[in-house]
């Protein structure tokens, strides 16, 4: 057991060599590394965790865009929706509307018709009522159809006036006799001489008027009397119009139940199409 | 029977004989300054670890931490020596299972060396830490009257150092020789083992009281006797 003193000085010596050999080339590096690795990782950390900052903040951008989409889709298909069944009631309406419009003129048209048709039906028999009673009086008598007329009216003035004036027969007449056709004077003569049977003393200023129907128009004062084929004319006329009316009638009756019919069937039909409508939208939706 | 390799002479340099303690001692720096080179020469923050890197971090960061236990306030000058005096040690003392090789730590001059060093690096230390006058005033503490014995303390310390691990380290080397005479075949090699767990042991034990010699001249008592009680158990073991 000696000491070397010598040696020791040298192994001071290498010891001290080793601490800065070993501080060089092993703490130093070593250190230095883990202290790089640990702000590194610490930086990365860092980043990482901007980077899910991010990521996060870009996720709730999108999710709340993607809700806002979704909203905005349903509004918008609620709206267009609403526009649809708007447009389709407009369009029903604007349909019945025009529909009605159509029964409308067609009925107008019809009663148009109607009237034609009877208007024509009253001339037509007038006509042949007029042919038929002048021949059937041509045929009966001699005297002319005129000439009956005016006899049935001078015979109609004279109960007339005995119902207003049952006493006043004695006094003297004058009448005024318009024709449709100049009445010769043979026929003037009978007229005179069938009134003065009528009335004692009375007198006839006979005239003509192109404008009034085939008969006779007797005035006497105030008191007026006219007779003409219009009569049986418009009894014939308000006959055929009754009966007219009623066929009409009857036809349109028929008819508003057939429009109502076919508006029923218009109805069910739009209600199972705004069904279907409603079914199609409702699986695009879902 | 040469009891150190002190005797042993392999060359002369001009006057410096170079013996076994100092070529051995070469050797092992040459195998750490080395080793520690050719690991480190490629480390780069972007190059990932290998398990030699790694396994250099775990006995760096190992030493760091044992130091940081016990020393308080910067520790990097701390762990420069007491890491450098634990893995010459421990190389040292590991080299002795390598048949011939004269272990340089089995040398009283290499320890005296060492215990020198340690003798110096804590006046250095504490003045650094706490001025000259703090720490001389250490000497005086708790009382005056403890001059003497702090400074008679302070030089026993050192050659109980280098007297514990020169004894330790030559006794095993010692007896590994005897029992080789006498039973060649199969006691050595327990011996052997049993001197590779006395070796890192006394290392750590050498750097340890080194840093907590270091550290007592400026830090707190607490730390330095929770660090003292660690060594001791450790001695008992």
């Amino acid at each position: 057991m000696s000491i070397d003193w010598v040696t020791v000085a040298a192994q001071l010596v290498n010891f001290l060599v080793l601490v800065w050999l070993l501080k060089r080339f092993l703490y130093r590096p070593i250190l230095d590394g883990i202290d790089a690795r640990e702000s590194e990782i610490a930086e990365k950390m860092g980043e990482a965790s901007r980077i899910r900052e991010s990521a996060e903040s870009t996720v709730a951008n999108y999710q709340q865009q993607l809700q806002s989409l979704q909203n905005d889709r349903t509004t918008t298909l609620e709206q267009a929706r609403e526009e649809a069944r708007a447009e389709r009631e407009a369009l029903l309406v604007q349909t019945r509307e025009r529909i009605r419009q159509e029964q409308a003129a067609a009925k107008r048209l019809q009663e148009r018709q109607a009237s034609e048709y009877v208007t024509e039906l009253h001339q037509v028999s007038a006509k042949a009522i007029l042919d038929v009673v002048n021949k059937a009086l041509s045929d009966l008598s001699d005297e002319t159809l005129e000439e009956r007329l005016v006899m049935h009216a001078l015979s109609s003035l004279k109960q007339q006036q005995s119902a207003a004036h049952p006493d006043g027969s004695g006094e003297a007449v004058e009448l005024t006799l318009t024709t449709h056709n100049t009445m010769d004077e043979a026929a003037r003569q009978r007229i005179l001489a069938s009134a003065k049977s009528l009335w004692n003393d009375c007198s006839i200023r006979f005239r003509e008027d192109d404008q009034q129907p085939p008969g006779a128009r007797v005035q006497f004062g105030s008191s007026q009397v006219e007779w003409s084929v219009d009569t049986y004319v418009k009894a014939l006329e308000t006959q055929l119009q009754r009966q007219l009316e009623s066929d009409a009638g009857r036809s349109g009756q028929k008819a508003s139940a057939h429009d109502e019919q076919e508006q029923e069937q218009e109805q069910e039909q739009e209600q199972e199409q705004e069904q279907e409508q409603e079914q199609a939208s409702e699986d695009r939706l879902s | 029977m040469e009891l150190t390799p002190d005797s042993l002479v392999y060359f002369h340099i001009g006057s410096l004989a170079v013996n076994a303690t100092i070529a051995n001692t070469w050797f092992i720096m040459a195998l750490l300054t080395g080793g520690s080179a050719l690991i480190t020469r490629r480390l780069k923050p972007d190059v990932p670890p290998d398990r030699w890197r790694t396994t250099l971090e775990v006995i760096v960061q190992g030493i760091e931490s044992q130091i940081r236990e016990i020393a308080h306030g910067p520790t990097t000058l701390i762990v420069y020596f007491s890491g450098t005096l634990f893995l010459f040690i421990v190389t040292s003392n590991l080299m002795t299972v390598i048949p011939g090789f004269h272990t340089p730590t089995a040398s009283l001059s290499t320890t005296t060396a060492l215990a020198l060093a340690v003798l110096v690096a804590v006046p250095l230390f504490g003045i650094s830490r706490v001025g000259i006058v703090g720490y001389l005033k250490t000497y005086a503490q708790p009382s005056p009257i403890m001059l003497p014995f702090n400074i008679i303390s302070e030089f026993s310390r050192g050659i109980s150092l280098a007297v514990r691990l020169y004894g330790n380290i030559m006794s095993g080397a010692v007896i590994v020789a005897i029992l080789l005479s006498i039973a060649p075949f199969f006691f050595p090699v327990l011996m052997d083992m049993l001197g590779l767990l006395t070796g890192v042991i006394q290392a750590y034990i050498f750097a340890i009281l080194a840093t907590v010699y270091i550290a007592s001249a400026s830090d707190s008592d607490s730390s330095i006797d929770a660090a003292k009680a660690r060594t001791s158990s450790a001695q008992q073991d």
